[in-house]
């Protein structure tokens, strides 16, 4: 098949599955689980097939179909592929799939399995949009969708939890669009297009072209969607969802968006917007870090661990450009892409160990009847040890212990922030010693020691259809960072131009320094957990022995509550009192008010209609002076 | 397999269809049937003594069933001319007022064949969803939805002035009766407010097209006329001031809305589909087909008012609707809200501006239509509309929150539902107009209409449930109504070529670009 | 004065009484109705339904004359010596009031099936006023429109006490007969000021006999528009004219004698004296008031705004329907007055004013006829809450009050909007936009009461109050007929007005 065929398959098939579970799989549960994991699979073999014997690596553009034309707007349907959306292709297709697979099991039994894996394809449909589009329109119509599905998945359990942070994260997401859509808006009068291609050309090369506001208001879309701060509320609530969910949008993918549409845009951003996003990136990073410490909730922690490695990308993406801006295609290699190759290259090994991990803990979730608190589990290793020990790795990839995937994509981040911004650097590093502790202090408590609950005690083993997707998401966590070609690596050399030669590789000294700084920072970390919360912990020795630290962690510094007293205390109080006035003032004074004047003119107005024959005179009396009056000339002068 | 080749067969489906159009009579006789057979049955069900209820049923299904039909094939078969103002299908009789100009003319061109088509669907939806109800007096009930439906279908096909005044009037009458009859509680005020709120502005509206008839020395209420008739002289103000103030009391400009939210929440669901789907948007396409050709001077006057209503439109009644704790006014709010974006889209007076409003009309049209519906069906099952009484109903009625989450998100303008299209080109159009700041406080309307919107459903659906809820999910014949509407939700959303392509040349035809500097029209993009 | 009597004489010696056939006709038909009771008490229970008869032949033949006179316009035909004019309008109004005499005398015919009163005197009476409406009309000089005008006022006096066990009625007709006699007295004054004026030989252009319509125009024009006499005198016959219309601040007599007085008559003076004195208006402003036109146009504006507020107004809380037609009858009169203004000043489309009576006429026939079946025993007592639900218990005469009421509030697309439609539209060409724009107030608040009254008739509300109300009578044929086909044309005449050449 031509990569347009391939393409058009990739994108069309689960939207094709979702429609079929819309007519007939509501009840029929396990046709609609059997037509979502089909369509994930043909969009998977056909995205292999692409990327690994069809596409030879050349920009593919066009394919447009105009989809709307009035006057002088223009919008078209257009795929646009090149290494950085077939890395993503690959990375969305594939880690979905297994997703997919998984929740085969997951959700066995499920009231609402059928709706469940509806709106997964819907998911996989709206991101895969993305991932296609040419022009920023179409890629905010399947942000929108993309926005959508994550909803109607996060309110997948309709309890009041799943309500309010299915609500919490569309609107938030909604607010970031509205930066977003304003930026759109300006580039399409501004340059008079929206399609990347021409856009490039329009602004790249010259800078000064292009404003900073531009930037930034299309980087408030990646506040929004990937979660960055003050817009990132919303994601450790999606925990409410299924876990799959939790993996597939809530991890690998969705929230990676923002970052891949930084990486499409990546030639739209001044260097003051660049510094912006970058100390966005960072501080998120950080702060997320520092609050998954006060968490219990496996998920949870997942959750603010994802938060952080997000401020990762984002912050990548920020000092790679600003250091590519600096340098040029310097030393060899087309530093020009750093920002975008190390974003993409931690965006894509974190897809997998993140992936993995949140699996891992669904299969524990499922195995404990969905027990999700840390302190309540324990001994699992023993229990179920394929879970135990692809967790154990995806920590250990995450943690940066060399070799694994996330050794490689984090020191190419440290480096950029190193050559650019000392402070960032440092910061970062720290960030990264938090990562091992707080990803150790749950692997330890959660699968060492011995079971701290009739649940854990009982734990078993999941099946296969679940273990099988943390395997081969293991292999990928350890191999997955491997890009220096030939036989070590498993990426398609069409996609090799975004991780082999974009991605900052060390040399001499500096290679063996952030060897050691990310050895120690892993090893501190995890040691540091297992010393302090001992194997299999009952319960949290932070918030016994250092209380303020874990007062501090806990507070997730008060943007809930800012945004809980913001909603509560402003803007429903402003929305009742708009509405009394509006009553009040409008239907009451105004209108009402109005009627009943006129009414009063008609009492007044009958009261002369008595019937008293002795008023009759007095109306006589009236007209005759009137006659009088225009007679004489005296009221014709007046009128 | 390729989705060009999709596109291409349908390409030649279209032009199969409107090879019919060489035989125009036939065209004119589906135009004139679409519009005066809903009346026809509606006489015939008055008239004749007592009938089945199944042989009444099965009429009036055919009185709603035909008009929508025809407007489809019209749809299908139209094709725009460049002549006569893009009109098409055109039929002309003599009523006796031909000393003044006043002929009974039917015809559509590009604006008014969407809200044709558009008007026809609703009616089918509103009539199936009456047909299936169980409301006492349901013949009176049928009887008047029939005459409405004739109004709403003839409104937008009529291209003599006199007679789309008319037509409204005739639609008009129908929905206080029904209000005052069927009513909820304290029908009576409701409905005696609404009729004298809405005479006003109709008689403002009236004295408008007067003297738009009188000045314009065209001595012809025929649109097509009208239109070569430019009144630049400084009368075309005030005229234009009594067209906007008329027309928008009739759309619920802001401050002139208090009528509709009670108004809607009152009403009988069917009654509530068809006013505030489809007979809303007479004032809209009055100012779009015959205010903004003839009086461009005194648009342009006017449109710094136009501006700042909308805005109260989007923000003030935003807010009013966030505030709201019952579901039904809730709705009736949020359609007031929308029809802000509506008059901006007039306001930026530009083919994509103007062509997004009309986008907008018929997209809202069909979801407000089916919002009403299910909140209706929701009232049924639950007993109430009050948010703090509801909750749960997602498990026991699952299909019937599939399809209000699915409304609620066409009407917040989620991709894929018409509605976007129109917030979307209405939106970009703002940009380029005389105050591109305001394109903000409109964007911020997403945020608003996405936090009342998803506060309903949070309400209404999910949680534990406060009631004992009876009847269950949605039931076929319920569904299938608003399935019609749904569906073509979601095909405008996927094709709104279908609509936007045909208005291009009708609109632009309409905006003259004479002493307009305020808005930089249908100026490209700097390329 | 000697020229009056030779005039006198002319008049007598002109064998002209072929052209007053219809009216001649009604009248020897009314008395021999009365011989008849008298001679042979036998036929007396028929006479009402022969009296009718009569009325519907006449009615049949003058619609044939009619007819064909519109194909042949005659022109103006002066006869007995200029005292009556004839033309193709005053033709149509003959018809007109003979088409209200019909309609009259079979609301009569139901009101005094439910009554013992005398019977045939009604009819009588009837025929005899409607008779005097007909001369009324073709009137070309003074004295015939006071002797005429002499001759309806007379009638009604008697019609409206009609019902003289009715403390209501008894009292309305003394109403009517006080406030009667103030107007004709200032009619009567204004005229003789008129002649006085004119026939004066002092001034320029005096003529012999200034009571003539033609000669008065005469008179004035030649340079006496100005003198206060004449003026004054002009002014006050208007204002009698207008106290027949019922037009501000000669209305007040109006709710109190249209609720007293039985139904039929109510109707009769409601549309009959209307339509008369409209047209009377019409003439005298057209003709010899022409040149007074800088005065009489600014007086007449003034009562027709203010007319159109107090009629409206005072009709807002009104619940005695009787009381509420009378009142927005008064608000229609206004509508007229500035239709009657509008025309006067663009010199056209008066047929656009005889559209509106004709279409008001409909409408409140059809009203007046449900009201005939619904009223209590008492006809004075006309309560809105009697018309609770009357679509459900009777849906003819629910029907055919929704759309009498809808014509006279002017819903689209029944034939009161069109008639609206093109006053205001004449109004608007006058320019005369203060008067328009209290008129569409007036129409926006003629919604509420119309709409409550329509409203109580389809919706079924709680009776309150321990009597029950009155059950609607089921109209017998004639009925049904009539309410079918005012009805029926008052739908059509909205959509079409093809009979009507106007413009």
């Amino acid at each position: 098949m031509s990569v347009p065929e391939l393409l058009i398959t990739i994108l069309l098939s689960p939207l094709a599955a979702a429609g079929l579970i819309w007519l007939f799989g509501r009840k029929n549960h396990n046709l609609a689980a059997g037509l979502s994991v089909l369509a994930a699979g043909v969009s998977m073999v056909c995205g292999l097939i692409l990327l690994y014997s069809v596409w030879d690596g050349t920009v593919v553009e066009g394919m447009r179909v105009e989809w709307l034309s009035l006057g002088a707007l223009q919008i078209s349907l257009g795929f646009l592929l090149n290494p950085v959306s077939a890395l993503m292709l690959g990375v969305v297709t594939f880690v979905g799939f297994w997703i997919h697979v998984f929740s085969l099991g997951y959700m066995q039994g499920d009231a609402g399995k059928g709706r469940f894996f509806g709106g997964l394809s819907i998911f996989m449909f709206s991101m895969l949009g993305i991932v296609l589009a040419d022009n920023l329109f179409m890629i905010f119509i399947f942000w929108e969708l993309v926005g959508f599905s994550s909803y109607m998945l996060i309110g997948h359990y309709l309890t009041e939890e799943a309500a309010a942070a299915s609500k919490k994260a569309f609107i938030v997401n909604r607010v970031g669009d509205f930066g977003l859509l304003l930026g759109i808006i300006y580039t399409y009068w501004n340059f008079g297009t929206t399609d990347f291609g021409a856009l490039e050309q329009a602004i790249g090369g010259h800078p000064g072209a292009v404003s900073t506001v531009v930037g930034l208001l299309l980087f408030c879309g990646v506040l929004g969607k990937s979660a960055q701060m003050p817009l990132h509320v919303w994601l450790p609530d999606a925990m409410a969802g299924p876990t799959p969910i939790s993996a597939l949008i809530h991890a690998a993918t969705m929230v990676a968006a923002g970052v891949f549409l930084l990486a499409r845009l990546a030639f739209v951003f001044t260097p003051e917007a660049l510094e912006v996003i970058a100390w966005v990136g960072t501080i998120t990073a950080v702060c997320a870090a520092i609050w998954a410490f006060a968490q219990r909730d496996i998920k949870k922690i997942l959750a603010y661990s994802t938060l952080s490695q997000l401020g990762y990308m984002v912050a990548a993406f920020g000092f790679g450009t600003l250091y590519a801006l600096d340098h040029g295609s310097s030393a060899g290699h087309t530093a020009a892409a750093f920002g975008v190759g190390a974003a993409m290259f931690h965006l894509t090994t974190h897809a997998f160990f993140k992936a993995l991990m949140f699996l891992g803990s669904g299969s524990v979730i499922h195995a404990c009847h969905h027990e999700q608190d840390i302190f309540k589990m324990g001994g699992l290793l023993k229990k179920m040890p394929i879970t135990g020990i692809t967790f154990g790795i995806g920590v250990l990839a995450i943690a940066g212990v060399p070799l694994l995937s996330g050794f490689y994509s984090k020191d190419a981040i440290l480096y950029l922030a190193r050559e650019t911004n000392t402070i960032a650097f440092y910061l970062l590093t720290f960030t990264a010693l938090l990562t091992a502790t707080y990803m150790g202090r749950l692997f330890f408590i959660a699968f060492w020691g011995k079971a701290k609950s009739e649940h854990a005690e009982h734990a078993h083993e999941s099946p296969m259809t679940m273990w099988l997707p943390l395997v081969v998401l293991a292999v990928l966590s350890i191999i997955g960072g491997y890009t220096v070609g030939g036989p070590f690596t498993i990426y398609p050399s069409s996609i090799l131009g975004v991780l082999g030669d974009s991605v900052p590789e060390l040399h001499g000294s500096d290679h063996t320094l952030f060897i050691i700084i990310s050895l120690v920072a892993a090893t501190i970390g995890l040691l540091g957990a297992y010393l302090f919360y001992g194997a299999g912990a009952t319960e949290d020795r932070l918030e016994q022995r250092m209380r303020p630290l874990w007062a501090l962690s806990k507070s997730r510094f008060y943007f809930d509550e800012i945004y809980g007293w913001y909603v509560a205390r402003i803007q429903d109080r402003v929305a009742d009192f708009i509405d009394f006035m509006d009553a009040f003032l409008i239907g009451g004074v105004a209108v009402r008010g109005s009627a009943g004047i006129t009414g009063l003119f008609g009492l007044l107005a009958r009261s002369f209609h008595t019937g008293n024959a002795g008023s009759y005179v007095w109306w006589f009396f009236i007209g005759l002076l009137t006659i009088w009056g225009f007679a004489s000339g005296f009221l014709t002068n007046l009128f | 397999m390729s989705s060009l080749a999709i596109l291409s067969f349908l390409d030649g489906l279209a032009n199969v269809l409107r090879s019919v159009d060489d035989i125009p009579l036939i065209n004119q006789g589906i135009l004139m049937l679409s519009v005066l057979l809903p009346l026809c049955v509606a006489v015939s069900l008055a008239t004749s003594g007592t009938l089945s209820d199944r042989v009444v049923r099965g009429w009036a299904c055919f009185g709603f069933l035909f008009p929508a039909l025809g407007a489809l094939w019209l749809w299908a078969t139209y094709q725009a001319t460049v002549s006569d103002g893009g009109y098409t299908f055109e039929l002309i009789s003599e009523t006796g007022l031909e000393a003044f100009g006043i002929y009974f003319a039917l015809g559509l061109n590009g604006i008014s064949m969407p809200l044709f088509l558009m008007a026809g669907i609703v009616g089918l939806a509103a009539g199936f969803y009456a047909i299936q109800s169980n409301v006492e007096r349901k013949r009176l009930y049928l009887i008047l939805l029939l005459i409405m439906q004739t109004g709403l279908m003839g409104l937008f096909a009529s291209v003599d002035v006199l007679f789309y005044y008319l037509f409204h009037e005739f639609a008009l009458i129908p929905t206080f009766v029904m209000i005052a009859i069927w009513g909820g509680q304290g029908r009576k005020r409701v409905a005696l407010e609404m009729t004298i709120y809405l005479t006003f502005g109709a008689m403002l509206t009236l004295v408008g097209l007067i003297a738009l008839y009188v000045t314009s020395g065209a001595s012809s209420f025929n649109m097509i006329s009208l239109r070569d008739a430019l009144i630049e002289t400084e009368a075309s103000k005030t005229i234009f001031g009594f067209l906007l103030i008329g027309f928008g009391v009739l759309v619920s400009l802001f401050p002139f809305h208090s009528w509709a939210p009670s108004g809607y929440a009152k009403a009988p669901a069917s009654a509530a589909m068809l006013h505030a789907g489809v007979l809303k948007k007479f004032g809209l396409y009055g100012l779009i087909q015959i205010a903004l050709p003839v009086l461009p001077t005194g648009f342009e006057t006017w449109a710094p008012v136009l501006l700042w209503l909308a805005l109260g439109n989007v923000i003030v009644i935003g807010f009013v609707t966030m505030g709201q704790r019952d579901l039904k006014m809730m709705l009736g709010n949020a359609s007031v809200m929308h029809m802000g974006y509506a008059f901006l889209g007039i306001y930026a007076y530009s083919t994509m501006g103007v062509g997004g409003a009309v986008l907008m009309m018929v997209a809202h049209g069909l979801s407000i239509a089916v919002l009403f519906l299910l909140a209706d069906a929701i009232s049924i099952r639950t007993g109430t509309t009050e948010f703090s009484e509801l909750g749960g109903l997602g498990k026991t009625a699952p299909v019937l929150m599939g399809f209000f989450v699915a409304a609620t998100m066409a009407s917040i303008g989620l991709p894929g539902f018409g509605n976007f299209w129109g917030e979307l080109s209405i939106f970009v159009a703002l940009y380029q107009g005389e105050a591109p700041w305001a394109v903000i406080p409109v964007l911020a309307g997403i945020v608003i209409s996405a936090v009342y919107g998803l506060r309903a459903v949070a309400k209404v659906f999910f949680g534990e449930s406060k009631l004992e809820y009876t009847g269950g999910d949605l039931t076929a014949k319920e569904k299938l109504p608003a399935v019609i509407l749904l569906f073509a939700l979601l095909a405008l959303g996927f094709w709104p070529r279908g609509i936007s392509d045909n208005l291009n040349a009708a609109v632009e035809a309409g905006l003259p670009q004479s002493g307009i500097t305020h808005a930089a029209n249908n100026a490209h993009p700097t390329e | 004065m000697n020229e009056l009597s030779t005039s006198l004489q002319d008049l007598a010696a002109t064998q002209d009484w072929g052209a007053l056939l219809p009216e001649l006709f009604l009248s020897i038909g009314a008395l021999l109705l009365l011989l008849f009771e008298v001679a042979v008490p036998r036929v007396k229970v028929y006479l009402p339904q022969v009296a009718i008869g009569l009325q519907v032949l006449l009615l049949l033949f003058v619609g044939s004359g009619f007819w064909l006179n519109t194909t042949v316009n005659l022109g103006d035909r002066e006869l007995f010596a200029g005292m009556i004019v004839q033309n193709g309008t005053t033709d149509l109004l003959r018809f007109f009031f003979l088409l209200c005499g019909v309609m009259v005398s079979h609301l009569g015919l139901v009101f005094l099936r439910r009554r013992v009163l005398a019977k045939v005197e009604f009819f009588h009476l009837v025929m005899i006023v409607t008779a005097g409406f007909m001369l009324l009309v073709q009137s070309n000089h003074f004295a015939m429109l006071f002797v005429t005008l002499e001759m309806v006022t007379i009638g009604f006096y008697i019609l409206v006490a009609y019902s003289r066990k009715s403390r209501f009625s008894l009292e309305a007709g003394l109403k009517y007969l006080i406030t009667g006699a103030l107007s004709s007295g200032m009619m009567l004054f204004g005229i003789v000021l008129l002649f006085g004026a004119g026939s004066n030989p002092e001034l320029s252009g005096a003529s012999g006999d200034p009571l003539h319509y033609g000669e008065l125009g005469n008179f004035i024009a030649s340079g006496n528009s100005d003198s206060l006499m004449v003026l004054v005198g002009a002014l006050l016959v208007l204002g009698g004219l207008a106290f027949k219309i019922g037009v501000v601040p000669f209305q007040v007599w109006i709710p109190d004698v249209y609720q007293g007085a039985p139904t039929p008559i109510t109707a009769f003076l409601a549309i009959a004296s209307k339509a008369a004195g409209v047209f009377l208006l019409l003439t005298l402003l057209q003709g010899p008031f022409a040149p007074l036109a800088s005065v009489t146009i600014p007086f007449l504006t003034v009562l027709a705004g203010a007319t159109m507020l107090v009629g409206n107004l005072a009709a807002l809380g009104q619940r005695n329907v009787k009381r509420l037609m009378g009142l927005s009858g008064v608000s229609h009169a206004g509508i007229l007055l500035m239709g009657v203004i509008a025309v006067t000043q663009l010199g056209a489309m008066v047929s656009v004013l005889y559209f509106y009576l004709f279409v008001y006429a409909l409408g409140s026939f059809g009203v007046f006829e449900v009201m005939a079946h619904v009223g209590a025993d008492e006809d004075a007592d006309q309560d809105a809450d009697y018309y609770n639900n009357l679509l459900a218990k009777q849906p003819l005469l629910g029907a055919g009050l929704i759309i009498g009421v809808g014509s006279l509030a002017g819903i689209p697309p029944l034939a009161g909007f069109v008639a609206k439609l093109l006053i205001f539209y004449a109004a608007y060409q006058a320019g005369l936009y203060v008067l328009l724009g209290l008129a569409l107030f007036g129409v926006v608040v003629s919604i509420y009461y119309y709409f409550g009254w329509i409203r109580s008739s389809v919706m079924k509300s709680p009776s309150f109050g321990d009597e029950p109300l009155p059950e609607p009578l089921a109209p017998a044929w004639g009925a049904r007929f009539i309410i079918y086909s005012v009805s029926i044309l008052s739908v059509i005449l909205g959509l079409y007005q093809g009979f009507f050449t106007l413009g």
